[in-house]
Parts: C-alpha cells; structure tokens; sequence
C-alpha cells in the first residue's frame, strides 16, 4: 500500500511539476461586482453579482438537482431562497456600530461579463445611520485567491470605487471623503490644466481670434465699423469651437466612438496649419462652420487626455462635464486676457498688415512641425 | 452720415449671421442626436441583469464533483486537470481544483502531493510567497525529491530571486536528470544576466544560450519546458529562427498559453503578423475563454496589420477589467497595451513603472524605456 501511495506521489509530482514549470500566465480573473445606490438616510438598493462557477465552486451548494453536470435556469430558480440564504452569510454591511438589514428578496437575475454567466442579486440595505458604510466580504476567496470584487457606491454626496481582495476583505465607507463636487472639482481643474498646457488648441483658438475681430473685406482684412460687431463674430467662433469640441469629447469619452488617437493628433496639428494659412489666404470665410468642424478634432483630442486620466466610474458623465466645464473656463481665461489687446490693436494697421499675416505665418511654421513629429 | 454707419453695420452683422445661422439647424441636430444616444446607452446598462425566458438554458456546464468521500486517486484527477487548465481556454479550471482539492483535504490529512498542488495553484493565482513557503519547507522535509526543488527555483525566479532560484537548482544535481539540472541553472543564469542586475550582456547571454546546446539540441529534446526555456534564451540572443526551431516539434494545439505565447512573440519579432492572426487567432477562437497573454499577441498583429479591430476590442475589455481590479501582475501586458494595441504614453508609463516596481528583466526594462521615449515623444 505504502509503495503504491509512493508511485502515485511520484507520478502525481512529476505532471504537475511539468506544467508548473511554465512560465506564469494568469488564470482568467475572477471577478464579482457589488453596486449600493443610496436612496435615502440610510436605505440602499443595489445588487451583487457573482459568476455562477464561482458560486458553486466556494459555496458548495449541490445547485445541480438532477446531478447531470449542467446547471439549468430553472435550478436556480426553485433553489432562490437556499442560495440567498447561504448568500448572505457571505456579505455583511454595519454602519460601524450596528449591523444593516441586508434584503435580498427579489428575483435573481442572470447577468453577463466577460463570457461568463452571472447570477444578479438585487439587495436591499437599511441601515441605522448613513455616517458611515462597513463591507464585509468573504466569499470566493477560498477557491481563489485571485478573486476579487469592484465595489460601486453612489451616495448623494460621492460616487466611488473600491476593491476588496483576498487580504482586503472589508472596507469602511465614509461619506465626504469623497464626494461627486470632489469628483467634480478634480476633472474642472484638470480641464482647465488641458487648455492652459495644451499648446496646439491654445494655438487654434489663437488663429482664430487674431482675425476673429477683423472683417474680410476687398481682399484684405479690415475693422469692422464697431467692436460689438467684433465681439459679435468673436462670439459665434468661439461657440462653435465649443459645441464641437463639447460634442465629440462626450462621444469619444465615453467609448460610444472610437478613433485612433494618432491621427487626431494629426488632424489638430493641420487644424492650426489650416487655420493660420487661411488667415493669409482666405479660402474658407464661413469662420463659424470651419470653426465647428476643426472644433470635432479638438474635442477627440481632450477624449484623449481625459482617457488617459480614466473617467470616475459611475460618476462617468459627471466626470466629462466638469472636465469640458473645465476646458470652458479655461478658454475664457484665455480670452479675456487676450481679447482686450486684439482689441485695442485691431484697430491699428500695423496689426492687419503687418502683425496678423506674421503670426499666421510663425503658427503655420509650428503645426508643420507638429504634423512632421506626429505622422 | 449717422445712417450710413447704421446701414454698413447693418450689412457686417447680416454677414456674421449669414456665416452662421444657416448651420445652425445642423449643429443643433446633431447636439440632439448626442444627447439621445447618451440616453439610450444609460437605458441599455440599467437592463444588463434579465430573467432568462426559456427555464431550461444551461448556464453552468462542469465536471461533476461527488457528493461524498472522494477516492485517494482524487489528486492524481486533479493533477491531470491541472495539466488542463495550461491549455489556452481552459484556465477555468483552477477554481474548480481548488475547490475540489479542499473538499479532498476535508477527507484527508495534507500530504506532500496536495501541498505540492496547493503550492502549483497558489503560484497560477500569483501568490508566490505562499507558494514558496510551502516548497521550501516540501523541499527541507524530502531534499531527494527533485521536483520540489524544480518548481521552487521556478517560483523563486518569478519573483527575480535569483540565488535562492541557483540554489534550489543546485540541489538537484544526483536527485534530476543531467539536462533538466543544467538548463534550471542556465535558464537562473540566462535571467539574472538579461536583468538590470546582468546589465542584460549580450556576450555572456550568447554563451549561456550555447553552453545550454551543448547540453540539449533540439531534435533530441522532448521535454516542452526545456524547448521553451531554449526559445526564450534564443529569442533573447536574437537567433529567431533557432527559437522557432526549438517550438517546432510540439503542436500548437496542445501547447500550454506560455509557450504559445512565447510561439507569438517569435512570430512577432520576424512581423509574420498575418501568420500569428490566422494561426493564433482560429486557435484562440475556439475556446470561449479569454487568455490575456494569446489576445494581445492578436491585438498586437491585427494593429500592425491595420486589420478590422476583433482582438484589439477584446483586449481593450480586458485591460478595462484589469485596471479597474488594479491588477499589478499583469501591469506589463498593460503597459505593451498602451504602447502597442491603443497607444497612451501616460497609461503606458504607469503601468510599465509599476511593473518595473516588481520585476526588472531587460526586457521590463525596454517597455519601462519604450513608454519613456513615447511619453517625451507626446
């Protein structure tokens, strides 16, 4: 008996040994999702969402009635009550002192996430206080240690993540330690840091404005009989720029249009080339249209940043308004320290003659540049 | 006088509206159109969950444990499914090891053959320490047993311990066969000098990489781990077509995800990259799983290639998953990922820093080097 334990150690060791010796690739991660929206002081409705191996596999529930080695719908279905039972044992929510009544009485649903098959349960969570939200979570691991869970709170005052992993299983949720205005204020700044630093959209706005308060006139650009009809056309260009740029960055940030980053990239620098050549020779003088359709480049190019910041989860569409807020404000900073001087030096002819085409020309000499270092 | 003014006025402001108003109608649709789409997407992610319509559709297919005691041959099942879980698509099956080997060790003691499997799922779900441990003290208990001390110098390795890893390969000596022995300690030798520690020496490489032939040549090899250690020491020498050589006599289709893995990147390194789409990509393709290391190899080709964006969607879902689960382990597939597949010089460089925090090959190095220059570039 001793012998034969022997060989089949030996024989055991030796195939596992020869596929642990390759080089590590993960196993495909285990995920689960936990989502607590805050309806009232309090009172939470959310869900939890567990892929189905995952459950069995830890929670060993004999799930598979006619024991057939597939796990139909219905099965879940006529065992929904013994799977939440055993369910809750494994999630646990306290707002520090007392422990929230966790409600898991609804239907549970079917989900899927990465080609896996998840069972949705809809919680419902009333707790004593809403100070403070404690998350206890002990499932899976045992199974996996890889496991882990993308914890999604949204309270009246703040929207975010967290993961609990094998060494974190719990987590203590204070309210105000960040909240959707902190979110907010992070993605104006940033935004507004885009278009202070973001030279080649500062250059675009800049072509556009030298003769954004010069009218085309005989071939030459002239001033226009009062600066409100200056402010006016100033207006109008300006607006498209941000209805443009406001449009795509929505789209592209929030993945409902992809394009390829290196060319917007180029695109924008040809924008500036573009726009400054037309200051010489006009060849488009609808500013405003021209104006909207650079404006589209532009927007993908703030995605771009925006992307690479990553948008707050579940607090997406808020973090893409406030960082076109951002970019709006900062674009105004912009203007208002420049449009005083266009002003004032529009009205010399110097400027027209001299000082616009020269402008035109140095900007036209940089886009180049930037097309050459961008194909 | 006064009316001429009023009257040039007039005219500059119907040319301001003329340039303007006409589009307006367009700029406005096209607002709308935004912000319907925005609502139909919210609407969309509010209904992921639903109640399937018809009862009986199977969502769960699984080999079936027994509900009571299992037999004593249980492990040796569980080793031969382990071998499974290798093959592209079938990783899976850890969990369903893992729990099936605790259910086992609720029936029996813990032996050297379950520690050892514990310490083999423990090192696929990247917790090497605890792996280790459990190795070094199999390898203290039973210093005859060669595979103990095999695998510890694997483990030891991965977390760029590399004395530790030269020890353990020394222990084999009289316990392994000759050429397993000599490419544990070449393959040490061959890591340590391509890391920032070996200041990646291409000579010294080189000299490794034949003292290792002098060993082992491939035709006479028949061991997939010593074919692959040899390709990636060719591979790292530069001598692709000797690397390809050595994978050559092994099917793809039973090769483990590392070794097809490193089969793409040879690939890659010779730009075959319709070769890789259409051979990795139908083999990747029948398997419902999703293999990080095989999709990005995929999205990689089908980018130099300019193809329609199949892999690269895929990768972009996983990497999304893996940076919301802030998973550091596989922080170089993510750094390749944006430098390669979607480039993000900034993400890149997070990545790739973070990567470099806990492994520092020559090869770290290059994608810490490459997410450097891409960012300067920006």
């Amino acid at each position: 008996m001793k012998k034969l334990q022997c060989v089949v150690s030996t024989t055991i060791a030796f195939m596992v040994l020869l596929s642990s010796m390759q080089k590590v690739f993960a196993h495909q991660s285990s995920t689960a999702f936990i989502q607590l929206k805050q309806q009232d002081s309090g009172q939470y409705t959310g869900y939890w969402q567990v892929a189905v191996e995952d459950l069995i596999r830890f929670s060993e529930m004999k799930l598979d009635l006619d024991q057939n080695g597939q796990l139909s719908w219905l099965e879940i279905e006529i065992q929904q009550q013994k799977i939440y039972q055993t369910m809750q044992a494994y999630l646990q929510f306290s707002d520090g002192q007392t422990q929230c009544q966790l409600s898991m009485l609804r239907d549970i649903k079917l989900a899927e996430h990465y080609n896996r098959y998840y069972l949705h349960f809809p919680m419902d969570l009333s707790c004593a206080t809403s100070d403070t939200i404690m998350v206890k979570y002990d499932a899976v691991f045992s199974t996996d240690a890889s496991h882990k869970v993308l914890l999604d709170v949204q309270t009246n005052e703040y929207a975010q993540n967290y993961v609990l992993t094998e060494t974190q299983r719990s987590i203590t949720i204070t309210p105000n330690e960040l909240g959707h205005w902190q979110t907010f204020l992070d993605y104006l700044y940033q935004g507004m840091l885009h278009i202070w630093w973001g030279i080649d959209h500062l250059l675009f706005l800049a072509v556009l404005i030298i003769p954004g308060l010069l009218i085309r006139k005989n071939g030459q650009w002239s001033q226009p009989s009062s600066n409100w009809v200056s402010l006016k056309q100033l207006i109008w260009i300006v607006s498209a720029f941000t209805l443009a740029h406001s449009i795509t960055l929505t789209l592209t940030a929030l993945n409902i249009w992809q394009v390829s980053s290196r060319w917007v990239e180029v695109g924008i620098a040809a924008s500036v080339l573009f726009a400054a050549v037309n200051n010489i020779w006009p060849l488009i003088q609808r500013l405003a249209l021209m104006t909207f359709a650079f404006g589209l480049l532009h927007g993908m190019g703030f995605a771009g940043v925006l992307a690479e910041l990553g948008l707050a989860q579940d607090a997406k569409v808020l973090s893409v308004l406030a960082f076109n807020l951002g970019v709006e404000i900062g674009q105004l900073v912009v203007l208002l320290m420049i449009v005083p001087l266009l002003l004032l030096f529009s009205q010399k002819a110097w400027y027209r003659q001299k000082m616009l085409p020269l402008s035109s020309i140095l900007i036209s000499c940089v886009a180049i540049n930037w097309i050459w270092q961008r194909i | 006088m006064r009316k001429s003014v009023m009257q040039k006025e007039t005219m500059e402001n119907d040319a301001v509206n003329r340039l303007t108003i006409s589009h307006l109608s367009y700029i406005w649709l096209l607002s709308l159109l935004t912000i319907i789409t925005l609502l139909v997407k919210q609407v969309q992610a509010e209904n992921l969950a639903y109640v399937p319509q018809d009862k009986q559709m199977v969502i769960f297919t699984y080999n079936k444990q027994g509900e009571t005691k299992p037999d004593i041959g249980e492990l040796q099942v569980l080793s031969h499914l382990y071998q499974r879980s290798q093959l592209p698509g079938q990783s899976y099956l850890i969990t369903e090891i893992q729990a099936r080997l605790n259910f086992f060790l609720s029936y029996y003691p813990a032996s050297a053959e379950s520690e050892f499997l514990q310490a083999s799922l423990y090192q696929r779900q990247h917790k090497f320490a605890r792996a280790q441990a459990i190795l070094q003290k199999l390898v203290k208990q039973q210093a005859g047993y060669a595979n103990y001390g095999l695998m510890l110098a694997n483990v030891a390795l991965q977390q760029g311990q590399f004395k530790l890893a030269k020890d353990a390969c020394a222990r084999l000596l009289g316990h392994a066969a000759n050429e397993i022995t000599l490419t544990c300690m070449l393959e040490v030798e061959s890591l340590q000098l391509d890391s920032w520690e070996g200041k990646n020496d291409q000579k010294k490489l080189n000299r490794t990489y034949q003292a290792l032939l002098n060993v082992v040549q491939p035709e006479q090899n028949n061991n997939i781990w010593i074919a692959q250690v040899a390709a990636e020491m060719a591979l790292n020498v530069d001598k692709l077509q000797q690397a390809e050589r050595w994978l050559s006599f092994y099917p793809l289709e039973s090769m483990p995800v590392s070794a097809l893995a490193l089969w793409a990147d040879i690939q890659l390194a010779q730009t075959n990259y319709t070769y890789v789409l259409h051979t990795l990509g139908s083999l990747v393709s029948k398997t419902q799983s999703s293999d990080d290391a095989l999709i990005l190899r995929l999205a990689i080709a089908e980018k130099q290639l300019g193809h329609a964006n199949l892999w690269q969607q895929k990768m972009k879902t996983l990497v999304d998953l893996r940076s919301q689960r802030n998973d550091v382990e596989h922080a170089a597939e993510l750094a390749q990922y944006y430098l390669q597949v979607a480039p993000q010089p900034q993400l890149a460089m997070q990545w790739a820093q973070k990567h470099y925090e806990l492994s520092h090959t020559a090869k770290d190095n290059q994608i810490l080097r490459a997410a450097q220059t891409a960012l300067w570039a920006e």
